[in-house]
């Protein structure tokens, strides 16, 4: 992956980050606004409950005074008085009472306990409210209460009060109250997005019925039925998110609603719906990933742009680091900031100035040095051969001073040592001449094992002459066929040559090795020997012309087996250790675009 | 005191009797405009519509058509289109002689072939042949009550006219019929029995209590009917209230295949929980007596024989026997009956002390053949054979033979407690009929079974 790639997979990353964390946060902070709203939309709800609670009571409190106070009620507690009551006149009492007094239920208790005339339940008649005569007077002074009131239908919430009437020695009692229902619930007024059920509780368990808002018994009670049923088992106030199926979900916080034992009647649920919040999280993710993805794609634009401001004299300078390690040092990095990349640019160009500098330097160094060599080499050549001319010339000389009669015997003999090492000038010239003028290769198809084997067997002879340590030849030959674009008589020239050095490297004899094989996309020929190997220096300047470390060596071997190799795109390297022998690896590239190469090379020429 | 002041006085005197003489002397003419609850659809006697239907169409009978006998208040038989009658063979075999002259609505004579005609389609399982001036009825078994049965409502003489009107040949002829509406009758001039002072009679039909209590009030009512509980309170508000014996039977009836009722234990507990006495007391305000019996105490003489007294105890021991997870009990009742629906709540009330669910609903949300429900039926005659064999018609079709052929009320008890034992039939009590009349109203007799006792009632006309 590019440094401008991660560059920008960095900034889109980072920006992403940041908004998706100020998306969390700012939700974070608005559920909690929220629900310290909702929290005080529930305790008004609560509150308005208590207080809507407490005037009701009231309200049944001074219905059931008015009641207590009226003609017809004291003419029942009159008939009551009596030894002998009839009730039976006072069937529809306390429904003619309860209407205009706008009581729900009304009933006319005798002191026994036993109902003269129930409003709600007229067949109730007769039956005993045992509960309501142990109170006895103590009713006066006490409030209303709810009451689990039995109707033919099933059991209702009510909120009651009881009031004594007394008349002589007799009291009847009246008790009287209103249904807390769905009506009640209809006549709180909630907020928007608030609504109040009642969880009436008839039975110990949970009953979907038992549960209705201001609409009615709810459609799909369920979901609220653990809370419920956690109420029942504790009842306390709490709250609890229900999630509603289809619909969004609430927070529901529950009012116990206990009778005058304590006994759990009723549970009023305050639901406060998180629609709105829910909503506002949605907007508020939409808007988060609106401005997160405009926060991206602006990042990326600027990311790349700054990306590009940063990595483009980067990549500048790696391309022209790699033009550099191509061996192209005439690279320039054409930056013009100040900052750090402009003075690494800067720092690079100096580099390089340097490195060509350096280079040129070190050039013309070994240029001299070449030609000293050159110099020295071609002095050390051509005096061995002058030498014995001066020799003669000077033998001839004195010969015709001394004793001309051995003149001519002198003159021929010395001619033909002049003759001779003339020739050996020649060929010493010869050889600098071939040198100085190596042939383009004439590139075809070779096959390098077939190659190898012919020069082997140029020195078949010689790996066992007589008189002569033997050498011992071992090939190891591709099992492919070894086929290089290459011209046939220089490579054999520059296999000759390694393998000859490799015979003169051994002359304690040992094992000539004459190995090919394709690594890759390049053929190699190792030519390895087992002698006296070379020095570590000896290796680093064995290819330079004209060294050599061998006492009669002109030095053009390995240099002209440099130039083959060269001139095919191979490249020659060499291994030795000392004592353990030397090995000359020629990697030769097996690809056609060389023969392309070399063909345009001689077109050139 | 002086002379002139005593003649005055004699002279006042005279002309205050002359003038209540005059008030209290019957006359011809007026429309008496009477209101009833039922909405009777048809008025053919011979049709069986639902209880509460028949019972104001057979006190609605008598004014349109006669019956061969009658029975008196003391259910005895007393002669009525026929003039007299003989059982022989066992009473297998009765022949009853036809009052001459008798002139029917259409005109036309009675004859002893209209008479047998019209009591073949209405007398099922005996034989009727007209002989000269005379039916005879035969039947397979004894038939010792046949005068009872000839004298309820559904035995009158019917003749069906051409274009299907009913002819008879009562005090009235039909006018007007709107079925469920309104009933118009017109005096029958050529009526055997002479002619009634009333020139018509204009029944309103399916008016509820509250409405006839207000076209009373209005002045627009001359005779309506009273709930039982409502009579106490009407007698001391000065009302012209009348009443009769206790002639309505309020039961629970429990049709077959009515689910956790099929099993007689059920039905036994329901019928033990019932506090009948605390019913008649209290709902109906005293009126009536309660009722363990099909027939009351004044016509049977027996019915004091069935315990009426509650026992929840027994009636739990019952239900313990039974599936404690039963469904709750539906007891129909008319919507339109308050009566009959406090009594459905009080029976509710009771069987919960019993452990049995009951649930009260109108017959609108129920079907009211297949629910058990409270049942209202008049007994139309003051004969104990007569008033069983309609009551049994009504609960137990099968047992009507059965009741004709008793010989003695030993005979009636074991029947009636043949039907009773089954406990399809709960009886709750006896009421009697009430009605307010108006101040136009003279003359009214009330009879102890409850009909309209129209043929002698006159009303005072403005202007006479």
């Amino acid at each position: 992956m590019s440094l401008r790639t991660r560059l920008v997979l960095l900034f889109t990353i980072s920006i992403a980050v940041c908004v998706g964390l100020v998306t969390w946060v700012a939700t974070l902070r608005m559920r909690a606004a929220f629900e310290a709203a909702d929290a005080q939309h529930t305790a008004a709800l609560v509150a308005q409950f208590r207080q809507e609670f407490q005037r009701r009571s009231q309200e049944v409190c001074t219905r059931l005074d008015e009641v207590t106070m009226g003609d017809a009620t004291v003419r029942v507690a009159v008939e009551a008085a009596r030894p002998q009551p009839d009730y039976s006149t006072f069937l529809d009492e306390a429904h003619l009472l309860a209407e205009p007094h706008h009581l729900d239920f009304l009933e006319l208790v005798a002191q026994d306990g036993t109902i003269i005339s129930s409003a709600q339940w007229p067949a109730r008649f007769g039956y005993k409210e045992e509960w309501i005569a142990q109170q006895g007077e103590r009713w006066s002074s006490e409030g209303a209460f709810l009451k689990r009131e039995e109707l033919p239908d099933g059991p209702v919430l009510a909120l009651v009060a009881v009031r004594p009437v007394r008349i002589a020695e007799t009291t009847i009692y009246a008790v009287g109250g209103i249904g807390l229902d769905r009506q009640f619930l209809a006549s709180l007024v909630l907020p928007s997005g608030m609504r109040a059920l009642l969880y009436t509780n008839t039975s110990p368990g949970f009953s979907a019925r038992s549960l209705e808002d201001a609409g009615g018994p709810l459609a799909n009670a369920s979901p609220l039925q653990p809370f419920i049923q956690q109420l029942q088992q504790s009842p306390r106030e709490m709250s609890q998110v229900i999630a509603w199926p289809h619909a969004s979900s609430e927070t529901v916080q529950a009012i116990p609603l206990q009778g005058r034992n304590n006994e759990l009647l009723a549970i009023l649920l305050v639901a406060s719906s998180r629609h709105d919040l829910l909503e506002l999280e949605v907007r508020l993710r939409k808007i988060a990933f609106l401005v997160g993805g405009i926060g991206i794609l602006i990042g990326l634009i600027l990311s790349l742009w700054a990306a590009s401001h940063v990595t483009r004299p980067v990549e500048q300078l790696a391309v022209a680091a790699s033009d550099v390690a191509a061996g192209n040092w005439d690279t320039h990095v054409d930056v013009k900031s100040s900052d750090e990349i402009g003075q690494l640019a800067e720092s690079f160009n100096q580099m390089t100035s340097n490195l060509i500098e350096q280079r040129d330097r070190l050039v013309q160094t070994e240029r001299v040095a070449a030609w000293r060599e050159l110099a020295r080499r071609l002095a050390h050549e051509l005096k061995n051969p002058l030498f014995p001319l001066q020799i003669t010339i000077e033998n001839l000389l004195r010969a015709r001073d001394r004793s001309p009669e051995q003149f001519d015997e002198v003159f021929r003999e010395s001619t033909t040592t002049l003759l001779s090492e003339l020739s050996n000038l020649k060929a010493i010239v010869g050889r600098f001449s071939d040198f100085a003028k190596m042939p383009a290769p004439q590139l075809q198809s070779v096959d390098v094992n077939e190659l190898a084997r012919r020069a082997l067997a140029l020195y078949q002879a010689q790996f066992s002459a007589p008189g002569k340590p033997a050498i011992t030849a071992r090939v190891d030959f591709a099992a492919d066929p070894a086929v290089v674009q290459a011209d046939p008589d220089l490579l054999h020239r520059a296999v000759s040559n390694l393998i000859l050095n490799a015979m003169d490297a051994m002359p304690e004899g040992g094992t000539l090795t004459v190995r090919t094989g394709n690594r890759g996309d390049v053929l190699r020929i190792d030519i390895g020997d087992t002698g006296t190997g070379l020095t570590k220096e000896e290796c680093e300047r064995l290819f330079t012309p004209y060294y050599t470390t061998k006492q009669h060596g002109t030095g053009l071997g390995l240099a002209i087996v440099q130039s083959v190799v060269s001139d095919h795109q191979g490249k020659i390297s060499v291994e030795s250790e000392p004592n353990l022998g030397t090995t000359f690896h020629i990697d030769l590239p097996l690809t056609q675009a060389i023969a392309e190469i070399a063909r345009g090379a001689n077109v050139n020429q | 005191m002086r002379p002139i002041h005593l003649r005055w006085l004699v002279i006042s005197s005279l002309a205050f009797a002359l003038t209540a003489h005059a008030a209290t002397r019957p006359r011809y003419g007026g429309t008496l405009r009477v209101e009833t609850r039922a909405a009777i659809s048809s008025l053919d006697p011979m049709q069986q519509p639902a209880i509460a239907e028949a019972d104001g169409r057979d006190s609605i009978v008598p004014l349109l058509f006669d019956t061969l006998v009658r029975m008196d208040a003391n259910g005895a038989p007393q002669p009525q289109l026929s003039v007299r009658w003989q059982a022989d063979n066992g009473n297998k075999r009765w022949q009853l002689w036809l009052r001459r002259g008798v002139v029917m609505h259409d005109g036309s004579t009675l004859t002893s072939a209209t008479v047998a005609q019209s009591l073949t389609s209405s007398l099922a399982g005996f034989t009727v042949r007209a002989n000269a001036d005379s039916v005879v009825i035969e039947s397979s078994a004894p038939a010792s009550g046949m005068l009872a049965e000839l004298s309820l409502p559904q035995n009158a003489i019917v003749v069906h006219g051409v274009s299907g009107a009913l002819v008879g040949s009562g005090p009235f002829r039909i006018t007007d019929f709107q079925p469920g509406r309104r009933l118009l009758l017109r005096a029958n001039e050529d009526c055997w029995s002479g002619r009634p002072y009333l020139d018509m009679v204009d029944i309103a039909l399916g008016q509820s209590l509250r409405d006839q209590a207000m076209h009373l009030q209005l002045g627009r009512a001359d005779v309506i009917e009273l709930a039982p509980d409502q009579v106490r309170r009407a007698t001391q508000d000065n009302r012209r209230v009348v009443t009769s014996s206790p002639s309505e039977l309020i039961a629970i009836l429990i049709p077959h295949g009515t689910g956790a009722t099929e099993d007689p234990r059920m039905r036994e507990a329901l019928s033990l929980a019932i506090d009948r006495g605390t019913i008649q007391n209290v709902l109906l305000q005293r009126q009536g007596d309660p009722a363990v019996a099909l027939l009351p105490q004044w016509i049977s003489g027996y019915s004091i024989l069935f315990p009426t007294a509650t026992d929840v105890a027994r009636a739990r021991q019952l239900r313990s026997q039974l599936p404690s997870n039963e469904p709750a009990i539906p007891l129909a009742y008319d919507p339109s009956d308050t009566i009959a629906r406090t009594i459905a709540e009080r029976v509710a009330v009771n069987a919960r002390d019993a452990g049995i669910l009951v649930q009260p609903a109108s017959e609108t949300a129920l079907t009211a053949q297949s629910a058990p429900r409270i049942v209202r039926f008049r007994l139309d005659t003051s004969d104990p054979q007569g008033a069983l064999a309609e009551a049994a018609a009504t609960t137990d079709p099968a047992q009507v033979p059965r009741v004709l052929s008793a010989k003695t009320i030993e005979d009636l008890y074991q029947t009636e407690r043949a039907i009773l034992d089954d406990f399809r039939l709960l009886p709750i009590a006896h009421v009697p009929q009430s009605f307010v009349l108006s101040q136009r109203v003279r003359n009214w007799s009330m009879r102890r079974e409850g009909s309209l006792p129209l043929d002698n009632v006159w009303v005072e006309v403005a202007g006479q």
